[in-house]
């Protein structure tokens, strides 16, 4: 009887401990960049099963979605439609190899493709707010291009502030 | 031969301007490398134990400045011959020329009843056995550190024609943590680092802070609210507002010449155009139509035209217009992505940051993007600010990774001839530096 009370006790502290640390190893910068998502597999989702990606990524200097990012969207809007109430925050982000104030620009840039691309797939507008982080918020640190290639990405979050 | 002397030396203790055109040693530094010169500065002279406290910090800040410049070398005490402790007396040119000093500074400093200081120096030209110059100053002696400058200035001036920098503050961002969660503060600094502090806490994301023309407020993109806007901030006061009320972001901002606009971008729907906006009628005037990125505006000295990076014609370049918006012309052709163009306070360049075959370069042009010069490259160097006397620019540089660690983020300072780089100290890593105007 004793026994089973101290397992039971023991693995809800390990559960609570794993969940805390879960919780603040998941947590963005000091705005919160990307909340809401789930990793799985070093990948961020916008379900809990790990089926639908939250980030596209771009090429150098460019915000033309790739049709790999389109297929990525399209699962991100279906996820959208099951989730109406949902209000969505879209991210724009760059690599270092660029200046501050251009990367600003280019970030809004290319949260700006992925609202257009949603709208068109017919999720409606106020429903999507975008932001741009142009290159103060990298999702893998190091400067060399396999970092690169991530950082210039976009985002799809849920939108905390609303 | 004693009447002669008795001239001279009555002559001497009035501080008269003397100018011998012939023989003046005169310091150029437009063209191309100069060896700093070698001068001597004799430590100030105070009579009382107080007096020689204020006199030997003086003493260290002059001789700081202007070895910082790059431009002298102030010779090691312990080499002096003659030691003076007389500030009225002529100095012995033959001790100071076997050193080589081609300028002494003889100074001294009185603490008057009121507390203030009094502080007389006089510059010498040591070959051509002549003062250049003598100067008095008086004031708080809580002010010694703006005077000290103000020395340095003095002698700067006189020996250059440059009008000089040391009495300036440097605004920047300073940064700390790691590359996915940087922590940024907006912090301020004089010139030499000293009386620094931070003016943000680091819970909002700060960028890209510029001086008002008089100097009273900065103005900078924060991120408060996860929105990313204009602000003002009075640097005495600390009070923060918001500059007009824009849908969507808006960023790189900075003020015109005569503190009465702040220009800036404003982006939304995947476009960004540059904006003017009157801080006293809050009217706001659109100045670029283009449907792309136009963005980092910056005045030229005499409010009339505007220097901005834009991608209208495929890849970022600089661009010219008229401060109406009116007569839009590219400026810069050479291979390359060129951006973040800042006109020099003098009118005549626009330095800006170039990518090119993965390396980043500082470079200037005239605003007729003619004659364009590199003064600095790095791994990844960007956004130049002009010291106030147009000969002298500061940016950031980050270093190459070293080992798969990230290099570091500093901010430098280098002259217009591409030579004196020099690390700019700052308690965190540091980018974004804004050189703040003179004070009238």
């Amino acid at each position: 009887m004793v026994f089973i009370e101290m397992f039971n006790f023991k693995s809800i502290t390990i559960l609570l401990f794993t969940a805390i640390l879960y919780s603040c190893t998941t947590k963005g910068g000091m705005e919160d960049v990307s909340t809401g998502l789930y990793e799985k597999g070093g990948m961020s989702y916008l379900d809990q099963d790990g089926t639908v990606p939250a980030k596209i990524f771009f090429d150098y200097d460019s915000y033309l979605l790739t049709s790999m990012a389109e297929s990525t969207l399209d699962l991100q809007v279906t996820w959208m439609d099951e989730n109406p109430e949902k209000f969505i925050l879209v991210e724009g982000h760059c690599d270092e190899r660029g200046t501050r104030e251009y990367n600003l620009a280019l970030g809004e840039r290319r949260a700006n493709s992925v609202k257009e691309y949603l709208t068109s797939m017919g999720i409606d507008d106020g429903r999507l707010n975008t932001v741009s982080y142009g290159k103060e918020r990298p999702d893998k640190e190091g400067s060399f291009e396999d970092s690169w290639t991530l950082n210039r990405r976009s985002v799809t979050t849920l939108d905390v502030d609303r | 031969m004693k009447y002669i002397k008795k001239i001279f030396f009555s002559f001497l203790i009035f501080f008269f301007y003397i100018i011998n055109v012939n023989a003046e040693l005169k310091i150029d530094i437009t063209s191309g490398y100069t060896e700093p010169t070698p001068i001597g500065i004799n430590d100030f002279i105070g009579f009382t134990e107080e007096e020689k406290d204020v006199a030997k910090q003086i003493t260290k800040l002059v001789i700081a400045d202007l070895n910082n410049s790059g431009l002298f070398k102030v010779i090691d005490p312990k080499a002096y011959i003659q030691r003076i402790s007389n500030p009225n007396i002529m100095p012995k040119f033959a001790d100071w020329k076997i050193i080589n000093a081609q300028a002494l500074i003889i100074g001294s400093t009185k603490l008057e009843t009121n507390g203030n200081i009094r502080i007389e120096f006089r510059l010498w030209d040591v070959f051509a056995e002549q003062q250049m110059a003598g100067w008095a100053f008086n004031t708080a002696r809580s002010n010694w550190r703006q005077i000290s400058h103000r020395i340095a200035d003095k002698v700067y001036e006189r020996l250059t024609g440059e009008i000089g920098y040391f009495d300036t503050r440097i605004a920047y961002i300073a940064e700390s943590g790691p590359a996915k969660k940087r922590i940024k503060r907006l912090a301020i600094m004089d010139q030499d680092g000293a009386n620094h502090r931070f003016l943000t806490n680091g819970t909002n994301l700060v960028l890209t802070p510029r001086f008002s023309p008089s100097q009273q407020e900065l103005t900078y993109l924060s991120y408060i609210g996860r929105i990313p806007r204009v602000y003002l901030l009075d640097i005495e006061t600390g009070k923060q507002e918001i500059v007009g009320d824009f849908p969507g972001m808006s960023f790189a901002p900075r003020f015109s010449p005569f503190g009465d606009q702040v220009i800036m971008s404003l982006a939304s729907e995947g476009n960004s155009d540059i904006y003017s906006y009157n801080l006293k009628t809050n009217i706001r005037k659109q100045l670029t139509t283009y449907r792309g990125i136009d963005t980092s505006p910056s005045y030229a000295p005499n409010g009339k035209k505007i220097a901005f990076n834009s991608d209208r014609g495929g890849t970022p370049q600089i661009y010219v217009m008229n401060s109406n918006g009116k007569k839009i012309k590219r400026i810069s052709f050479g291979k390359g992505n060129y951006s973040t163009p800042v006109w020099s306070p003098r009118g005549d360049y626009i330095a800006f940051t170039k990518f090119f075959n993965k390396t980043f370069y500082i470079g200037v042009m005239t605003p007729e993007g003619k004659g364009e010069r590199i003064i600095a490259k790095g791994f990844l160097v960007e956004g130049p600010t002009w010291t106030p006397n147009g000969r002298m620019i500061g940016y950031t540089k980050k270093d190459y990774p070293v080992k798969k660690k990230e290099g570091k983020t500093r901010i430098f300072l280098i002259d217009l001839t591409g030579f004196h780089e020099k690390e700019i100290i700052t308690p965190l890593e540091a980018s974004d530096p804004a050189w703040s105007p003179l004070l009238d």
